[in-house]
């Protein structure tokens, strides 16, 4: 992970980030629902992505320079990200910026482990969500008798849109769900340090 | 030693034979969605996805039969039959060939380096797909939008299935031959 604040909230402990990831999804599924009692998620769909893309961009980070998570590439941006603050942001005015650092963005052989990791695991359980957009797809071309024709293509997008907000965020959100509590290590390293001085 | 991999009847122990491969796999699936599309139309694709999965599952990774290694290691178990409580090495044994389904950490890596960038290719996919098909929807209706989805399954269910098999079988080197001569061999015994 890059950032270790969100918001002003400690992100370092796992269950905090879980909660995090429990609160993405359920700000999603709140707005999904609302969008489809407004108008069927006709017009309202796209903001459900545009959210999606501004929530994985802003707060998730992995494919793109802000958020959470170091970028997977490993990349950082060319540009300084957004000033935090007044400071940053009058150095920023007068050029004196620095550019980023780009070891801060640089993936370790741990971290570039977890990412191939979660990315297999998210994969996985696409493969799953495929299945049943292949079978609602299948069944808006040839209607089953228990299902009202329809209704077909509005579940058929229903599915779909759930499917594509996974499908940006699910790797991220499991990398978040499943590390582990960041201030063991610095537990470990406070107890190293102790007995490398008391040599 | 591993067993010997193949494509249904086709050896792919080369690197050039793998890539050989994963080119005439994809190649024969474009061929084929053009001529159903010109012959019976673009509805017609859907009939051919039973088709896409089959030959997903001789690539392998998904299953046994293919050669890629099994991906998961319940299905290994599965596989090795020490999920029935059978020992996988009798069985080995009364078989007479090696297992394909040992995996090391190189194998594991391999698959999780592979899943990762046919997730980053798709997922840029998805992303598009999702920036556009709002504006079909709200200018052609959902009907259209079904109708493009279905379209749209074949080749991405293909690529979905057989991306990360295809990847590591077109990144993988060739393996070095076993010694010949274990005469040379040092061999260390523990005393104790």
């Amino acid at each position: 992970m890059r950032k270790t604040t969100l918001l002003g909230i400690n992100m370092e402990r796992q269950t905090a980030r879980r909660r995090l990831v429990v609160a993405v999804y359920a700000f999603f599924a709140l707005l999904i629902l609302g969008g489809w009692r407004l108008d069927h998620l006709h017009e309202t769909g796209i903001y459900v992505y545009f959210a999606a893309m501004l929530v994985n961009w802003r707060i998730l980070g992995g494919y793109g320079s802000g958020g959470l998570i170091k970028p997977f590439t490993g990349k950082g941006p060319r540009n300084q990200p957004m000033p935090s603050n007044l400071v940053e942001l009058e150095l920023r005015a007068a050029g004196n910026l620095p550019a980023p650092d780009r070891l801060e963005y640089r993936n370790d052989e741990r971290e570039l482990e977890r990412r191939d990791r979660v990315h297999y695991q998210a994969y996985q359980g696409m493969v799953g969500l495929l299945g049943c957009i292949w079978l609602f797809s299948t069944w808006q071309m040839h209607p089953p008798r228990f299902v009202r024709p329809e209704i077909l293509p509005f579940l058929l997008y229903a599915l779909v849109l759930p499917a594509i907000v996974l499908a940006v965020t699910l790797p991220q959100a499991i990398l978040l769900w499943t590390e582990p509590d960041m201030e063991m290590d610095l537990e470990e390293e406070r107890t190293s340090a102790t007995v490398n001085s008391a040599r | 030693m591993k067993s010997p991999r193949a494509f249904l009847f086709f050896s792919v122990e080369t690197q050039s034979r793998r890539r050989g491969l994963v080119v005439a796999y994809y190649g024969f699936f474009a061929a084929l969605s053009v001529a159903m599309v010109l012959w019976r139309g673009p509805s017609s694709l859907d009939k051919l996805l039973q088709f896409a999965v089959i030959c997903a599952l001789f690539l392998g990774g998904i299953t046994a039969a293919g050669p890629v290694r099994l991906f998961s290691p319940w299905q290994r178990k599965f596989a090795d039959g020490s999920a029935y409580g059978i020992d996988p090495r009798r069985l080995r044994a009364a078989t007479g060939r090696p297992s394909q389904l040992r995996v090391d950490e190189h194998d594991l890596h391999a698959r999780d380096l592979a899943h990762y960038k046919a997730y980053a290719a798709i997922r840029g996919a998805i992303v598009l797909f999702a920036l556009f098909a709002p504006l079909m929807i709200s200018t052609a209706g959902p009907g259209v939008f079904a109708r493009l989805v279905s379209l749209l399954c074949f080749p991405f269910c293909v690529l979905f299935l057989s991306l990360p098999q295809a990847i590591i079988l077109w990144t993988e080197p060739d393996q070095e031959p076993d010694p010949e001569d274990p005469r040379f061999q040092t061999v260390y015994r523990a005393v104790p």
